[in-house]
């Protein structure tokens, strides 16, 4: 890819605004949220059925819109690090109480109290975008709003959406 | 619009980084937030430990060959008085499901060993160093305290399986009571262990009208000594922080009713038994 052509200001596909966005995508929007907490409630012991939910969601909606698109992988990827955080936290805790391998030491306390502010963080945030998806709004997580922005609206994403007229970007600027 | 690609990295680096933060300052304020945060689940892992029962059967074992390259001090005169030492520290132990046996070994070093089942195995070395029956007793005392917190077991049961343990109880597996022998021997407790070891062994003292300040002299004054540093040495070796620990000791408050009933035990005479 040219680099200097993704510096042009045609890079990204214009940001569709809150008038623009039917109810339904709203929804489907918010929803990339919210099923979360279900599907966290249904795997509290075992942190791998989220994840598993948030990979079909993810797959079943993006060709719906861009927004939907953004939302639901914003959702999808901030996760990632939550689950990888759980995943570690099972691990180590049963090391410690079913294998008697490990100490329950400081190290274990302060991961432990970590993950666990992670857990929030993700909660709090996760409510947040919910509501701002259901007002037809973009809503940026650190680092994860930056990633889905990029991966999304970009016009080099080749994904084709619902109803939207496939424009291929072969014509390239020459510089 | 500009490129976002710098961007993205640094936000990530700062997440990251704000979250190896919070670990660091978890781990160092945790202690601080809640001293015993999560004990209450620990202990529903007792369950997973050998029970007493089998950890007095495999002591018995452990015993027989740990003790078979090794010569027994016996004399009346010891026997008589370690056997007062040990009865009255029994007195404090009726609660406890472990009753403890002694055995005095020929050697040097001054060191005391606890092996599972509440086997305790107490140097010559040590009974020539010490210059009282109550140091003795409080050496003993600590030592008990490894036996009852378990800290003995968890030792070994981490790296063998419990259902190991218990095939060897049937089976009677020699070589791998060799190895738990090696392991009880080479390994340490940690400072914590030893630290829980030592308030246990003070309440015992002191239950049994035993001065809980002797165990303070004892550590003083093998700090004096300034002894070599030894693997095995294991009173001295996980006690890098004795002074720490003498420290405790002082501040060990008995209760006022506390009345102390020195051993009628004649200590010289017994120490020249040794020879």
């Amino acid at each position: 890819m040219n680099e200097e052509y993704m510096k042009d200001e045609g890079a990204f596909f214009p940001l569709p605004q809150p008038d623009q966005i039917p109810e339904r995508e709203r929804e489907d929007a918010m929803g990339a949220y919210l099923m979360m907490f279900a599907a966290v409630a249904v795997a509290l012991p075992l942190p791998v059925i989220n994840l598993i939910a948030a990979i079909i969601y993810y797959f079943v909606n993006r060709t719906k819109s861009r927004f939907i698109h953004f939302h639901s992988l914003q959702s999808l990827l901030s996760q990632l690090p939550t689950t990888l955080m759980n995943w570690g936290l099972l691990y180590w805790s049963l090391r410690i109480w079913f294998f008697n391998s490990l100490e329950f030491d400081d190290y274990y306390k302060g991961y432990l109290l970590t993950t666990i502010l992670a857990n929030l963080l993700y909660l709090i945030f996760s409510i947040l975008a919910a509501v701002q998806a259901r007002k037809g709004r973009m809503y940026y997580f650190i680092f994860f709003g930056k990633l889905s922005y990029q991966l999304v609206f970009s016009r080099s994403s080749s994904i084709k959406y619902k109803g939207e007229s496939a424009v291929l970007y072969e014509n390239k600027p020459p510089l | 619009m500009k490129p976002m690609n710098s961007s993205i990295w640094f936000d990530f680096f700062k997440l990251v980084g704000a979250f190896a933060l919070a670990w660091v300052v978890f781990v160092y304020a945790s202690d601080f937030i809640h001293p015993n945060i999560g004990g209450g689940i620990k202990k529903s892992a007792d369950a997973m430990r050998l029970s007493v029962e089998d950890e007095v059967k495999l002591g018995e074992m452990i015993m027989e060959m740990y003790l078979s390259d090794k010569r027994l001090v016996q004399n009346p005169t010891l026997d008589s008085a370690l056997s007062d030492v040990v009865e009255r520290l029994n007195e404090g132990l009726l609660e406890s499901e472990y009753r403890f046996t002694y055995y005095v070994v020929a050697s040097d070093e001054v060191n005391a060993m606890t092996f599972p089942g509440a086997n305790i195995v107490v140097n010559s070395g040590l009974i020539e160093f010490s210059e009282s029956p109550e140091e003795l007793a409080a050496v003993m005392a600590h030592e008990l305290g490894h036996a009852q917190l378990r800290h003995v077991v968890d030792r070994f049961t981490a790296q063998i399986g419990v259902s190991v343990l218990l095939s060897i109880l049937t089976g009677g597996d020699a070589s791998l009571v060799h190895e738990i022998i090696s392991m009880l021997v080479s390994s340490a407790f940690s400072r914590s262990q030893e630290a829980e070891a030592d308030l246990f062994g003070m309440e015992l003292l002191e239950k049994v009208h035993i001065d809980p300040k002797s165990m303070g002299v004892f550590f003083e004054r093998l700090n004096a000594e300034e002894l070599s540093y030894d693997q095995r040495l294991e009173l001295i070796m996980s006690h890098p922080h004795n002074n720490a620990r003498i420290e405790v000791n002082e501040a060990y408050r008995v209760k006022d009713d506390f009345s102390s009933q020195p051993l009628p035990i004649d200590w010289k005479r017994v120490k020249s038994s040794l020879n």
